[in-house]
């Protein structure tokens, strides 16, 4: 059996964007603090599958089920948001812009890694809309190819069902420069633009 | 603009060599014409962030060494600026003005390397992908905004012929052909709209060179090209026309990635009538044009790099080109047999 160091190195370089260097590196790390800490990481790890899981209604990963966001009464329970993964799920809370549910596909379509709509949380949404009364979808995939596609291909599965479908705007990136957009992100741009002080006036109404 | 300083490190056959250049006319002289070309493709490298003769990032790095170390400064108006490259045999890695960067564009923003070489002048005998590639090339450099239209195009593509070689549902074809019309009008677009920028200059340049018009004309050339008013519907619906070929063979039939640049000489494909002088100078015209459209664009001046000038060119017509460059302001690299 190889050496207790090489198992660490071994597995931690299977993460992504670690390579054997850095996977080395943190094992040395790991051996440099008390023996409490190796300890302890190794129960937080070994805790995940045993108390994660993914929510039931929107498969979020969650240790209480539903998720803390689905049983939350104060949050728009007619309304989803759909979103690849839990990460974007994060990075919407963050910006506290969005008050209603989640839906977490778990990927997006792209036949060059295999991944079709069977492989997604598609089925659920779908669930969803028959019992939830759903009045609104937002997708908001990645506005790249694959997620693009998938936006395209819910948009067309769930539009026949009745609730609003829309698209999240894909805009002009904030920091980024207008000269790198290439025509197509641009015209999505320009066709999602908004009045400059629309939500201002929307408060007055 | 002109570069003061380059350094490069196991590229090809060079181990170490530092450069200072003048911001004119250098001039490399010798024996070794491997020697004189690796260099010119060190330099272009630098640039544009791959090789003008097609290599691959491991067959740049020399023999034994595991990385290549390609360092340039050059300066416009008193201000400096600086560029590190390394080679790796899985890619390239970049640090513009010490900060790493993954796309080229703010260097190429900046500094923009043209090359003439020996085989340079076959770009309109060879067959079509080569002058796609040559196109979609400067017109990347040009404007980056193609690249990234370019490299969506290009993913859409690769998705899409992988759904039609193994068959997938109706629904999710349908979202790829969406997707595939709207990036291939993009590409189509900027790919015509580059063509009329270039058309005035190139023709302009070709005149200097030759002193002759020959009622030159330009245009892309493919199965979707002749459309008037192209939208995305009317490629939805060449695509229906093709649909069932496009599913037998199991890849994508239709779209930029089939069209070339055609150029005639009134009105007669310039591969069957011009004689092969004139094919070198429309090459040559061409370079000078994108030169044109760089400094229009950025104020500035771009570098040459002209490989074995004499043996493509007579006296007159390198003393005519060394003069245009000249005027250009162009800083030049030029390597010679004697
Ligand atoms: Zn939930």
């Amino acid at each position: 059996m190889a050496s207790p160091i090489d198992r660490v190195v071994h597995y931690l370089s299977q993460l992504p964007g670690i390579g054997e260097k850095t996977a080395t590196r943190l094992t040395f790390f790991v051996l440099r603090q008390k023996p409490a800490f190796a300890k302890e990481l190794a129960a937080a790890l070994g805790d995940l599958h045993d108390k994660v899981s993914l929510c039931r209604r929107c498969q979020n990963l969650t240790e209480e089920n539903p998720c803390r966001l689905c049983a939350d009464p104060r949050r728009d329970p007619k309304t989803i948001l759909v979103v690849e993964s839990p990460q974007d799920l994060l990075a919407i809370e963050r910006s506290q812009s969005y008050r209603g549910l989640y839906h977490i596909l778990h990927g997006a379509i792209s036949p060059l890694e295999g991944v079709g709509p069977d492989d997604l949380k598609i089925s659920e949404l779908l669930a969803r809309l028959g019992s939830e009364g759903i009045q609104e979808v937002i997708l908001a995939t990645n506005p790249n190819v694959e997620g693009e596609a998938t936006a395209l291909y819910l948009l067309k599965i769930l539009t026949p069902l009745g609730p609003r479908v829309t698209r999240l705007a894909s805009g002009v990136p904030v920091g980024g420069g207008i000269e790198y957009l290439d025509p197509l992100t641009l015209r999505r741009a320009l066709e999602g633009r908004q009045l400059f002080h629309s939500e201002r006036s929307a408060n007055r109404e | 603009m002109s570069i003061e300083e380059l350094h490069f490190r196991d590229f090809r056959n060079i181990q170490e060599q530092v450069w200072n250049l003048v911001p004119s006319l250098n001039v490399l002289e010798g024996e070794n014409a491997q020697g004189k070309t690796n260099f010119l493709e060190a330099v272009y490298f630098l640039a544009n962030g791959r090789s003008f003769r097609g290599t691959e990032y491991a067959g740049l790095i020399r023999f034994g060494a595991s990385e290549t170390q390609l360092h340039g400064r050059w300066s416009h108006e008193g201000l400096e600026s600086r560029l590190d490259m390394k080679i790796l045999p899985e890619g390239r890695e970049a640090k513009f003005q010490g900060k790493a960067i993954v796309r080229l564009a703010p260097v190429q923003a900046g500094l923009r390397v043209l090359v003439f070489t020996p085989d340079s002048s076959t770009l309109f005998r060879s067959p079509p992908q080569a002058r796609r590639k040559y196109f979609d090339h400067a017109i990347s450099v040009q404007r980056p905004a193609y690249a990234t239209a370019l490299s969506r195009y290009q993913r859409v593509l690769r998705q899409r012929n992988q759904l039609l070689e193994h068959g997938g549902d109706p629904t999710l074809e349908a979202a790829f052909d969406l997707q595939w019309a709207e990036c291939a009008l993009a590409v189509m677009k900027e790919r015509e709209s580059y063509l009329e920028e270039i058309r005035g200059p190139w023709r302009r340049r070709f005149r200097d060179l030759l002193g002759s018009e020959e009622a030159l004309d330009f245009q892309w050339r493919g199965e979707l090209t002749a459309v008037p008013n192209l939208e995305t519907e009317a490629l939805l619906k060449a695509l229906d026309g093709v649909r069932r070929e496009e599913k037998r063979r199991g890849r994508s039939l239709l779209g930029p990635q089939r069209d070339d640049l055609q150029v005639t000489f009134a009105g007669h494909p310039v591969k069957e009538v011009a004689s092969q002088g004139q094919q070198r100078m429309l090459v040559i015209a061409l370079k000078l044009a994108e030169a044109d459209l760089f400094q229009a664009q950025s104020g500035k001046s771009p570098v040459f790099l002209l490989d074995d000038l004499g043996s493509e060119l007579d006296a007159r017509h390198q003393g005519l080109l060394l003069r245009i460059l000249g005027a250009l302001k162009a800083q030049t690299l030029l390597t010679t047999a004697q």
